[in-house]
């Protein structure tokens, strides 16, 4: 897991997070047993997903900055934009403990 | 700001933030407008800080790894220590009524309920953002 | 579109029927002045003239594919005097009698004045409730997704 403490954290705690998420999906196809045979497409739809966040939550940012300086006035478009970032980023974290959680239960399971 | 929690917020955060202070002052500029709406001789004054800001938004996107203070944001019309200077100027008007005063009411009411909202806008931004973080860091760490 | 357009159009017609209200309670309170007018006439009564104002001047708001009216806002044009000519009262013991006992008074209907006066204040009261629903439509715009 990502430490949070260290000093020279340089981005987001979120990309860090988003990370790794993306690390353990790589580390999850490694499981000959985990997966069955559409195990490579799920990986990417992972990281696909991963990517997909992270570029909402830019675009949010982005529509702030310009509601913050007066360039653009819709307030209910960069309303919708956070929203959007933010249950994204919820979904994906909550895709990832059930991906979790099945991989744990896997691991219980005695051979 | 700490550099442990700091590092959570982007560029697009530390400009919220920083306009919540901005839109105060405003905010009192435009009461003592309105206050001052009888008074002989008195001139409006406008209080304008959102180009400056739109200037440091367009240059730097990104901030510079290196700074003495997340709070500073860098460009021509930033003061040596990083801060922008806003624009403290009269209103101009097309005429001057005969008493001197030139504070129209409704307008001032009007710029005031735009600063309320944006004020609020940049309240809620903030806040959908920290939840995020707070959730990414409560529910994120199973 | 956008909320603060919206606003500052509700202001300009408030300013707008403000200024009426001024000439109105002018008018109200001269409706008996038979000195101080042009020429040192009695009062003549003025009346405001708005004008339609488009508010964009924008290139980009003409190819707006939502533009597809012109938003206008209000803005007094003029303030001009009724050229009708004033009343003349049969009233000889009057300092300012003509010769023939005529004295000139304002062509002021009070009546008309006060009705003017009920108008503008409900065309002021429109232009807050509107000013009011443009706010409220944006801080609820903040609500999305709370």
């Amino acid at each position: 897991m990502t430490q949070i403490g260290k000093n020279s954290l340089s981005g987001s705690h979120i990309l860090a997070q988003l990370q790794d998420l993306k690390a353990q999906a790589k580390f999850e196809s490694g499981k000959p047993q985990a997966k069955s045979e559409g195990g490579s497409s799920f990986i990417e739809m992972l990281q696909d997903s991963v990517s997909e966040v992270n570029k909402m939550h830019e675009k949010a940012d982005d529509m702030a900055v310009k509601l913050a300086t007066g360039e653009s006035q819709n307030i209910h478009e960069t309303m919708l934009a956070a929203t959007q970032a933010e249950l994204g980023f919820n979904l994906m974290v909550q895709v990832r403990n059930k991906v979790l959680e099945a991989y744990q239960e896997v691991m219980r399971m005695q051979v | 700001m700490s550099n442990l929690v700091g590092g959570l917020f982007n560029f697009s955060d530390r400009l919220q933030m920083q306009t919540l202070g901005q839109r105060l002052t405003r905010n009192n500029v435009i009461s003592s407008n309105i206050a001052n709406a009888e008074t002989p001789g008195f001139r409006a004054i406008g209080y304008s800080f959102e180009d400056q800001l739109k200037s440091v938004a367009q240059v730097n996107n990104e901030l510079p790894t290196k700074i003495s203070n997340d709070r500073h944001l860098r460009n021509s019309f930033t003061q040596a220590d990083g801060t922008i200077t806003p624009d403290v100027f009269v209103r101009p008007t097309e005429s001057i009524p005969e008493d001197g005063n030139t504070v129209d009411v409704d307008a001032e009411m009007g710029k005031l309920a735009e600063n309320q909202i944006l004020y609020r806008s940049a309240v809620e931004l903030l806040n959908r953002k920290i939840g995020t973080i707070r959730y990414a860091i409560t529910a994120g760490g199973r | 579109m956008s909320f603060f357009k919206a606003m500052n159009i509700s202001s300009s017609g408030l300013a707008a029927q403000r200024l009426r209200m001024n000439i109105l309670s002018s008018n109200l309170a001269n409706a008996q002045t038979t000195r101080g007018g042009p020429n040192n006439g009695p009062y003549r009564r003025q009346d405001v003239v708005f004008e339609a104002n488009p508010i964009s001047n924008t290139f980009s708001d003409f190819l707006d594919p939502n533009f597809q009216t012109q938003l206008t806002d209000v803005k007094v044009k003029d303030i001009h005097t009724d050229p009708k000519p004033p009343r003349r009262v049969f009233d000889p013991g009057h300092p300012d009698a003509n010769k023939d006992g005529y004295v000139e008074m304002p062509n002021i209907q009070v009546m008309s004045e006060m009705v003017n006066m009920i108008t503008a204040t409900r065309a002021y009261e429109a232009n807050t409730t509107a000013l009011n629903n443009a706010k409220q439509m944006a801080l609820k715009a903040l609500e999305i997704g709370k």
